[in-house]
């Protein structure tokens, strides 16, 4: 293996989540979109070489998985992109820009999770872990649709909440500490 | 009501109608600071689906089996006596699975699934102990075959590569240091054995010369796993793999979903020791198997089977599981192309 290709694995692993989710937006089944995540990791690295180390590698692979998008949707007619061309390369713009410390607090979402009561947990395995829209989750739990939509935005916030705070503690322990 | 964050979670969820797309195009393009908001959620939406993956592979959500009680708890939220008796009868459980799980941690010395540095260590663990110098054979096995994706399907029309030697029954010589010696039985019977002396890489095919090579990998190229650095013939540097590119849990007592791991007693003294199962799931974003089990001896820490779940290989998906089956001692020179062929075969050196 050589030293390129090494070093993109590298940054590849620390990007991966950003270029995951600028991806998701895109591509919102979520077995699609590990395709073009995975056809987008393999650009990536066949692309080492030409790898320009002085500038951000998000950015560089933001634009390698838009490049993937746009093949996926050509190769499947019956997907189409949602957002227009200017819209895209914004969205692009604003995921070049999330830092390493975004991407870290989310570290803390296992725990968030973990402390939901298993009723909200099941939404999220349903929602998440078994990719069903809200009417599907609903029929399975006998609630209207409408109803599981608002669960899964009031959890989702509340897990906001949960990781800030806990980003919050880790920084006072880290302050301490120091 | 606040509309933007509905048009939101409602993208996400893919609810919306098309006026409501139109509207949320509209809200992003106003501002950077929407588009912020947007980004935020989306990072939120994608760690759930690989926390919610990683939750399920090993088993830590109560599957959906009682939806009906899931259901109660939503549908009751605004009927808070209701709510408090439901809350009541979950406590009770709960304080009923704690008891079990402190009983549980009592007994294991890993709580039954360890944590993300534990279970990294009794990976490292598992590495050294594959690069002790000691022979040991696996016997492979092809549990299952399935097509993978459309896209595969339409490459693999247009492949006419020479069909592979089939991996079920194989046997796997393997020695710490990167020495292996692999037996494949072809359709008609005859042995292809490929190897690996640590100086040469060779391949012994019925009918044609010896070809070896300097490059150690020359012919391992065509196994399952290869492509990912998750190769069936050097255990080590798969292992290592598994650290950079899954989520890794330890399990005591064997299998959690699948079929319990059987070790021949004749292979392994220790069977009866207590063994645990190290479970790797892949992360979003890189390729290979979607699931690897390594189940070894708690105390030894020596591998009794390993099974490679989903494993990409041309145009299928492979589950195939390496077994221990023997531990006998096998000579240096085991590892040489001469030990598998008649001294009077050509040698081709590529």
């Amino acid at each position: 293996m050589n030293e390129n290709v090494r070093i993109v694995m590298r940054q590849w692993t620390l990007a991966q989540p950003v270029v995951s989710s600028f991806i998701g937006a895109m591509v919102r089944d979520f077995s699609d979109r590990d395709d073009v995540l995975q056809e987008t990791a393999v650009a990536v690295l066949e692309s080492a070489d030409r790898y320009d180390h002085s500038r951000p590698f998000i950015a560089w692979a933001l634009g390698i998985a838009r490049n993937q998008i746009r093949m996926y949707l050509r190769r499947d007619s019956q997907q189409r992109l949602l957002f227009d061309e200017s819209l895209v390369s914004q969205l692009q713009d604003s995921f070049a820009t999330v830092s390493d410390h975004e991407v870290h607090q989310l570290r803390f979402l296992r725990d968030c999770l973990q402390r939901l009561d298993p009723g909200d947990q099941l939404l999220f395995q349903l929602r998440y872990a078994e990719d069903l829209k809200p009417a599907a989750i609903g029929e399975q739990l006998g609630m209207a649709a409408n109803t599981v939509s608002k669960a899964l935005q009031r959890l989702r916030d509340q897990l906001r909440v949960c990781i800030d705070r806990a980003t919050a503690a880790a920084q006072a322990t880290e302050g301490g500490r120091a | 009501m606040n509309i933007p964050e509905e048009l939101l979670h409602g993208y996400l969820d893919q609810t919306l109608d098309a006026p409501q797309q139109t509207a949320l195009q509209h809200w992003l393009s106003q501002s950077p600071d929407n588009m912020r908001r947007f980004t935020e959620l989306l990072l939120l939406h994608n760690q759930l689906r690989s926390e919610s993956l990683s939750f399920t592979a090993l088993g830590a959500v109560t599957p959906p089996a009682l939806p009906q009680s899931a259901a109660a708890v939503h549908r009751n939220s605004t009927r808070h006596r209701q709510r408090r008796r439901m809350l009541r009868r979950l406590f009770g459980v709960s304080a009923l699975l704690l008891l079990l799980l402190v009983l549980f941690d009592f007994l294991s010395p890993f709580g039954g699934q360890t944590t993300a540095t534990a279970a990294s260590g009794e990976l490292s663990r598992l590495i050294r102990n594959n690069q002790l110098a000691v022979s040991r054979t696996y016997q492979i096995e092809v549990e299952n075959v399935a097509l993978a994706g459309r896209r595969y399907n339409r490459k693999s029309a247009g492949e006419k590569r020479p069909p592979k030697p089939p991996m079920d029954n194989a046997l796997l010589h393997v020695r710490g240091g990167g020495l292996f010696v692999l037996i494949r039985y072809q359709t008609d019977g005859q042995e292809f054995i490929t190897g690996c002396d640590a100086a040469h890489s060779w391949a012994v095919r019925p009918g044609s010369p010896v070809r070896i090579s300097s490059d150690l990998q020359r012919f391992s190229r065509d196994l399952p796993g290869h492509e990912y650095s998750l190769s069936l013939v050097e255990l080590t540097s798969t292992l290592q793999q598994l650290q950079q590119t899954c989520d890794v849990q330890i399990v005591d007592g064997g299998s959690v979903t699948d079929p319990p791991v059987t070790t021949p007693d004749s292979a392994a003294p220790d069977s009866a020791a207590a063994e645990r199962l190290l479970i790797a799931v892949r992360r979003p974003g890189f390729q290979g198997p979607r699931r690897i089990e390594v189940a070894y001896a708690a105390g030894t820490h020596e591998i009794h089977q390993i099974r490679f779940i989903d494993m990409p290989y041309g145009p299928e998906r492979l589950t195939l599981r390496l077994t221990l089956s023997s531990r006998e001692t096998l000579p240096e020179s085991f590892f040489n192309h001469s030990s598998h062929h008649s001294p009077d075969l050509p040698v081709e050196q590529e």
